[in-house]
């Protein structure tokens, strides 16, 4: 995923921001990462460049 | 919008490119630099032909295996689409053009229904509009001012008359025929541009 995805995602769960950390980077593109709730503190994963903003226990 | 080729990898984990995507894809209209969303994107026709309208696409599926397909395919055409784990709309915020194909045949008795792959793509609850409801009903507030969404409309079985006006409550929301009627055995297609505040 690009950097400025992140404009346009929040928290599925209760709608506040989201900040993005990065563990993998590409060719200038994010392969791993999370995204965590400024609010409630949810992890969301980003794996192979796509997060996964399924609540917990909804992403098998 | 013009269609890209149909040659997308096939995965049959992953709802393929039908009738029902054609329409969408040819229908609905994305001008370059808009804000674009496909819910439960499938294959990815319709994100991949926004994507190369120039349009800024994010594509959603809860289908992990969608969202891989779809990101090979974007990727062997050089087209950029992002990507987004995603049950409708919860985690994301307004869009200028959202596309949506939902499951909408009618649920199938429990010993006939298929993998959960297959339920994703197909179920659309009792009637068929379970989850286009559910959709409308979260659709306004991810409509940016200038916004407007295309969704496919599925009559299964056919009325046996053309739909003259949205047949279902859309709060809110103005609605048009854009697409079709195109009638396939079993059921009616068709496209409707829904706009805010009508």
């Amino acid at each position: 995923m690009h950097d400025d995805l992140l404009e346009i995602l929040c928290c599925p769960l209760c709608k506040a921001d989201l900040t993005l950390k990065v563990t993998k980077r590409e060719k200038g593109e994010i392969e791993e990462g999370t995204l965590t709730c400024t609010k409630c503190a949810t992890v969301f994963p980003i794996e192979e460049g796509i997060p996964n903003l399924l609540p917990p226990g909804e992403r098998d | 919008m013009d269609l890209v080729d149909l040659d997308l990898p096939v995965d049959p984990r992953v709802y393929p490119i039908r009738e029902d995507s054609l329409l969408l894809a040819r229908t609905a209209g994305v001008h370059a630099g808009e804000r674009v969303l496909e819910v439960g994107c499938g294959s990815g026709l319709a994100s991949l032909s926004a994507a190369r309208a120039g349009g800024r696409v994010l594509a959603t599926d809860v289908n992990p295996y969608a969202l891989r397909t779809l990101q090979r395919a974007a990727r062997q055409r050089g087209l950029s689409v992002a990507l987004a784990r995603a049950d409708l709309f919860p985690g994301l915020r307004a869009f200028d053009v959202v596309l949506f194909n939902p499951p909408y045949l009618p649920s199938l008795p429990k010993e006939e229904e298929g993998s959960r792959w297959d339920r994703w793509a197909l179920d659309g609850g009792p009637d068929g509009h379970d989850v286009t409801r559910r959709w409308l009903r979260q659709l306004p507030e991810h409509l940016t001012e200038r916004g407007r969404a295309y969704l496919l409309f599925a009559e299964v079985p056919p009325s046996g008359e053309l739909p003259q006006a949205f047949p279902l409550p859309a709060k809110g929301l103005g609605a048009r025929r854009v697409g079709g009627p195109r009638d396939l055995p079993g059921e009616r297609l068709s496209v409707w541009e829904l706009l805010p505040g009508a």
